[in-house]
């Protein structure tokens, strides 16, 4: 092998890298399962269309809503006349501002301390984790006109932190936005995580399958 | 003629639109339900519990002054509420 062909081959295996390292939102081959099929996202989107039916009454100042549904009601109303971008970020900036927990409450008998999917009224009330956080940022987006497919909450480990994380992300012309939980959004640079699955009203897409998984592509492969 | 023709290719590709149906239907039926559902469980136990990230105001997002106004009106209704 020529020194060029060497130089070429080393180009292609940084520049593969890197792009499995960006989020995309075009990669069908992830694609897992529909997402009602999974009853711990039914189980949440039940609760948040509960939370928004009970909002959507509380414009009438005689009407019996806590400051909480009022002021997202409030603030779905104004966000509707914005552009969609601003819509994002200020979402974004609202629910940021929530209390920051960690979510997990309850134990199984087999000593574990699963992860809960806390409902819009549970997040203001007394605050949630980064999921929780990602969860209200598009179900309350979705309020406000911005289509599901143009989001996903996405999990990933985080690579500096190593830990998992939960973000949003949202589809642009100019590639995925990442709205972080600190306030931020990466636009690009998203090497820092590895994606493991994302999820939105329309599906699952597995990242990182294991071994003897279904998803699209494993399906194809093994059906070819 | 042309009724010749068509009478005797109706069936020919009536038949290979069948027989893509058919493999259509075997492909979908390929996919294992209880897989998936097994994934799912193992997707609900990966413990998602970063702490949160420290603000960074040279990383924040910058909100317009129209966006403040919308989200200091939304913050006046929760404070007056509590």
């Amino acid at each position: 092998m020529t020194w060029r062909a060497a130089l070429f081959l080393a180009a292609s295996i940084a520049a593969t890298s890197t792009a499995a390292e960006t989020y995309r939102f075009d990669v069908a081959d992830d694609y897992l399962a529909p997402s009602d099929q999974w009853d711990m996202w039914r189980a949440t989107e039940a609760a948040f269309a509960a939370d928004f039916a009970a909002i959507e009454h509380c414009a009438d100042p005689d009407a019996d809503c806590s400051g909480n549904h009022r002021a997202v009601n409030r603030l779905l109303a104004r966000l509707k006349d914005v552009e969609p971008e601003s819509r994002v970020k200020a979402v974004n900036a609202w629910v940021n501002r929530r209390r920051y927990r960690d979510d997990r409450s309850t134990t199984t008998p087999d000593g574990r301390m699963p992860n809960e999917w806390r409902s819009l009224s549970d997040l203001l009330r007394r605050g949630g984790d980064c999921e929780d956080f990602a969860m209200a940022k598009y179900f309350l987006l979705r309020q406000v006109g911005i289509p599901a497919e143009q989001m996903r909450v996405v999990v990933a480990w985080d690579r500096p932190t190593r830990a998992y994380h939960a973000l949003l992300a949202y589809d642009t012309d100019a590639g995925a936005w990442l709205i972080e939980t600190d306030g931020s959004i990466r636009r690009n640079a998203h090497g820092k995580y590895r994606f493991l699955y994302s999820i939105n009203e329309l599906g699952v897409w597995d990242h990182a399958p294991a071994e003897g998984a279904t998803t699209a592509r494993r399906n194809r492969r093994e059906s070819s | 003629m042309n009724r010749l023709v068509i009478a005797l290719a109706l069936p020919a590709l009536l038949g290979a639109g069948s027989a893509a149906a058919v493999e259509q239907t075997t492909a979908v039926s390929y996919i294992d339900q209880s897989n998936v559902i097994e994934r799912f469980r193992y997707l609900e136990r990966v413990d998602v519990t970063a702490e949160k990230p420290m603000v960074d105001p040279a990383l924040a997002e910058e909100l317009s002054p129209e966006l403040e106004a919308i989200l200091d009106e939304a913050a006046a209704l929760e404070d007056a509420g509590r």
